[in-house]
């Protein structure tokens, strides 16, 4: 108790405040420690990083704390196993937001930061004050030509704390590092839960803020009624901001080391005219100029379904003529709650043609659906969590998917070949 | 909520917000300390969620967590992994022991539960809790049979950046070595081992890594203090947190211990029971003599806080020179895994063997895993050494042979050597760096 006296006196007006901010997170903190169990603190959590639009030069990172801390900072620099050493780190001021949604009360705060030097890992942290991140590792991406390696995810929106952390640490563990992840929508079940949000961060934990996310939305990052993006979207990501107007963060690009990444907003394709229209002139645009050697495009309702009920017409029909024109290679989708990759049984653009584009499925989450019903599927697998490992280097995309046990599920290489659709080339287990 | 309705009703209400503040800091006063932010509060979800190495880690694991006190009780369920999530129904639950544990001001309920039976070598999925409040599921794979090829990861003293620099260091392993069968931690885990806010920056620096690979904790001086009889003793969180072993000596249980993995013995000193002499010195080298005398194993490695050559030149510990170090010998330990000086240094070849023209037929390692730092002072008797590095190690053993790498906080080799196991001779190295 001495203590706290001596303390106490000392105390200036600015001091005070600062305890004063603590004690309204505590306050919040133990309010709610029966009922949230992922409540916003001053330390910074839910620490995440973004794909840029070039993850060679640039990195984007977002962090929540509770809402009386206003300011926040990045500090990076080249790694060092000297800790002396990070008193030379680069300090950067993070955009922070003050963010108030139903009963959470929370700061979002973003950097993006440019001027990094390709394939070099860096050491970051973000806070103020008291309040600091551990130091994470983080590598950019390389140039064109360097070997590159990236993991796909299904829906995950159910079991995100349950029995999804399995699949990414798998993921994680295997391809410790791949340049980027995909999510291929539907990451929550409700885009405006908090708990939800809280709970794939506690799910991921550290991996979140070592391996830059692309997070394409599905429709449950929508709210069921009216056509409103979860709330937390676009203040706890910072996805490129070179889509079309009206959504932005949601439809994207990114260019990874000879790799144009596209994501393509799905859900707003099938309900809203206006905004099919917008995407479909923005990706056959991206598509025409296209510099880069190969091409995966991610979105969340699948061009092909596993039951003619769940159809998805009006992707199909959008966008299927702009990938046989402009030969994309991969499509990684979700949606289905199940597995399945198909090619060799696709019409490409006329009816003589077998379609160039590999189309798949997947699901990571314990969600599930059951009968699988299409003629269009080459491999398929129901009740399954999985999660895929891609790299891509020179001519050959190897694809790889496993079961959340890590047990190999299916694997082809795609191979370009000069003037005609890309080889695929079945690697898939004898036993699958 | 209540806290939470006032922040919103103040917002448009400067004047109350002043009276607020008024009221709020008569309240602190008596109550800073209780009301400063704790990171780590115990709740209704499973945290601090550890496995732990057993005897036999190739047919059964052991696992604590720590709920809020209100959580009376706890389950741990287990089964062999499946991918199809509907399946997880068919886990077979135990009962945890539960005791209720008040330290540092916090109350807060440990859990354990040890799982038998297992087959080894085998992928499992696992997951602890009650009721409503259940941990994730991790995956989990016991040990395999002597002749498989075994990986562990070890690391010196965390100490200090548990929560800043030791994170990256942790995570870096496990990446570089996610199938480890064990990791090894050779003391001065915490600065304070009273201090529950530390071990709450370890379980959180180390995330699901803690809940994915057994550890085996070894003691150093700072999980010890002096309780207010003046005796020194293991922090009162030790054995509610971990459940390692009770094969060691009476009274050293859970921190002298040992466990058999695929044909290596693991052997924990208590070197802080050692450094002091007396009764906690004459039971180790009595029991270590017993199991070194029965060992079935091929291979030897013992872990402990103390080291038996210093890498600083101020430090010391000839008790464990004079007492254990001849135990090492005749029994020909093949490696010796340390901590306490906060520097680097291996080394082997140039340590004599008493009264023989022959050399130590023991490798012996200091290394630390933290931010606390010293300078490197080039010790006489290592073969490699250095200073201000943080440092992980990563060992494999297969066969006759043992790859010893040990590399910095970002990932470049710094150390390598191999030992092979010859008849009749010390072991051969080959330093490959």
């Amino acid at each position: 108790m001495r203590k706290v006296d001596r303390r106490k006196k000392r105390l200036s007006l600015h001091t005070g405040l600062v305890i004063l901010s603590a004690i309204f997170c505590t306050g919040v903190q133990a309010q709610t420690a029966g009922v949230n169990p992922f409540p916003p603190t001053p330390d910074p959590d839910r620490i995440v990083l973004n794909v840029t639009q070039d993850p060679s030069t640039s990195i984007a990172v977002n962090w929540r704390t509770c809402d009386t801390v206003r300011e926040g900072f990045l500090e990076i620099m080249p790694v060092s196993s000297d800790p002396r050493a990070v008193a030379k780190a680069l300090r950067e001021q993070a955009k922070s937001e003050a963010f108030q949604f139903q009963n959470i009360a929370a700061t979002y705060h973003s950097v993006t930061l440019a001027g990094l030097t390709p394939k070099t890992l860096y050491m970051y942290r973000v806070g103020q004050g008291a309040h600091w991140s551990e130091w994470f590792h983080t590598k950019t991406a390389g140039t064109v030509g360097d070997k590159l390696s990236f993991i796909y995810l299904g829906d995950v929106q159910s079991g995100i704390k349950t029995l999804w952390p399995r699949v990414i640490r798998a993921a994680y563990a295997k391809m410790p590092g791949a340049n980027l992840m995909l999510y291929a929508g539907d990451i929550v079940n409700r885009g405006n839960n908090d708990n939800e949000w809280g709970e794939l961060f506690y799910g991921g934990s550290f991996i979140h803020s070592s391996i830059p996310g692309m997070h394409s939305p599905g429709n449950h990052e929508y709210a069921r009624t009216g056509d409103t993006l979860s709330a937390f979207w676009r203040p706890q990501f910072t996805l490129p901001e070179n889509g079309p107007e009206g959504l932005k963060e949601t439809c994207y690009f990114t260019d990874v080391q000879g790799m144009r990444f596209i994501s393509i907003n799905s859900y707003r394709v099938e309900e809203s005219d206006e905004d099919l229209r917008k995407q479909k002139l923005w990706v056959d645009s991206l598509l025409r100029n296209n510099p880069n050697q190969w091409t995966a495009v991610v979105f969340h309702h699948p061009f092909y379904s596993i039951r003619p009920t769940r159809d998805n017409a009006r992707m199909r029909s959008t966008f299927k003529p702009l990938f046989d024109k402009y030969k994309v290679d991969i499509v990684l989708q979700g949606h289905d709650h199940a597995y399945a990759r198909g090619m060799h049984k696709i019409q490409g653009a006329t009816k003589d043609e077998k379609s160039g584009t590999v189309y798949i499925l997947s699901v990571s989450g314990p969600k599930m659906s059951s009968t699988l019903q299409g003629n269009w599927m080459d491999v398929s697998a129901s009740y399954t969590q999985l999660f895929q490992l891609v790299t891509v280097q020179g001519n050959t995309l190897g694809y790889k998917s496993y079961t959340a046990a890590g047990e190999l599920y299916d694997s082809f290489d795609l191979v370009k070949q000069k003037g005609k659709p890309n080889k695929l080339v079945e690697k898939k287990p004898n036993n699958k | 909520m209540h806290s939470q309705s006032y922040m919103m009703y103040t917002k448009n209400n400067p004047a109350i917000f002043l009276k607020l503040i008024a009221c709020i800091m008569m309240l602190m006063a008596a109550q800073v300390r209780s009301q400063q932010f704790n990171p780590y509060p115990p709740a209704p979800y499973p945290d601090r969620i550890v496995l732990n190495v057993t005897q036999d880690p190739s047919t059964s694991l052991a696992v604590n967590w720590r709920t809020h006190d209100s959580i009376t009780a706890g389950s741990a369920e287990i089964m062999i992994v499946v991918s199809n999530p509907t399946n997880a129904t068919k886990a077979n639950g135990i009962k945890a022991k539960t005791e209720t544990v008040t330290h540092d001001g916090i109350v807060a309920n440990y859990h354990s539960a040890v799982f038998a039976g297992l087959q080894p070598n085998t992928l499992y999925m696992y997951r602890v809790g009650q009721g409503n409040y259940w941990s994730e599921w991790f995956h989990v794979r016991t040990a395999g049979k002597p002749g498989d090829k075994l990986s562990f990861i070890y690391l010196g003293d965390v100490q200090q950046g548990m929560r800043t620099f030791w994170p990256r260091v942790i995570r870096e392993a496990y990446v570089k070595m996610p199938d480890a069968k064990l990791i090894l931690y050779a003391g001065d885990i915490v600065n304070r081992g009273r201090n529950d806010h530390e071990w709450g920056e370890l379980f959180y620096g180390g995330g699901f890594i803690h809940s994915t690979i057994p550890g085996m904790m070894s003691p150093g001086n700072h999980e010890h203090a002096d309780n207010a009889a003046g005796i020194n003793e293991i922090t009162s969180l030790w054995r509610p947190q971990f459940t390692l072993p009770e094969n060691g000596p009476e009274g050293l249980e859970e921190t002298c211990y040992y466990s058999d993995v695929q044909g290596v013995r693991f052997i924990s000193l208590n070197s802080q029971a050692i450094w002091f002499g007396g009764g906690g010195m004459q039971k180790q080298t009595e029991w270590l003599e017993n199991i070194l005398t029965n060992n079935p194993n091929r291979w030897t490695c013992v872990v402990f806080h103390h080291p038996v050559y210093s890498v600083k030149a101020n430090r010391d510990n000839e008790n464990l020179r004079e007492k254990f170090q001849p135990i090492f010998n005749k029994y020909k330990v093949d490696l010796v895994l340390q901590g306490h000086d906060h520097a680097y240094g291996r080394g082997m070849q140039k340590i004599p063997m008493p009264r023989t023209k022959d050399t130590s037929p023991t490798m012996y390692v200091v290394s630390m895993s933290g931010s606390k730092m010293y300078a490197n002072d080039q010790p006489a008797w290592a073969d490699k050494s250095g200073g201000y590095l943080q440092l992980y190690q990563l060992i494999t053993v297969d066969g006759n042979t043992l790859s010893y790498r040990s590399y910095t906080a970002t990932g470049e080799l710094f150390d390598a050597f191999d030992l092979a196991k010859r008849k009749g001779k010390n072991n051969l190295v080959k330093n490959l760096k």
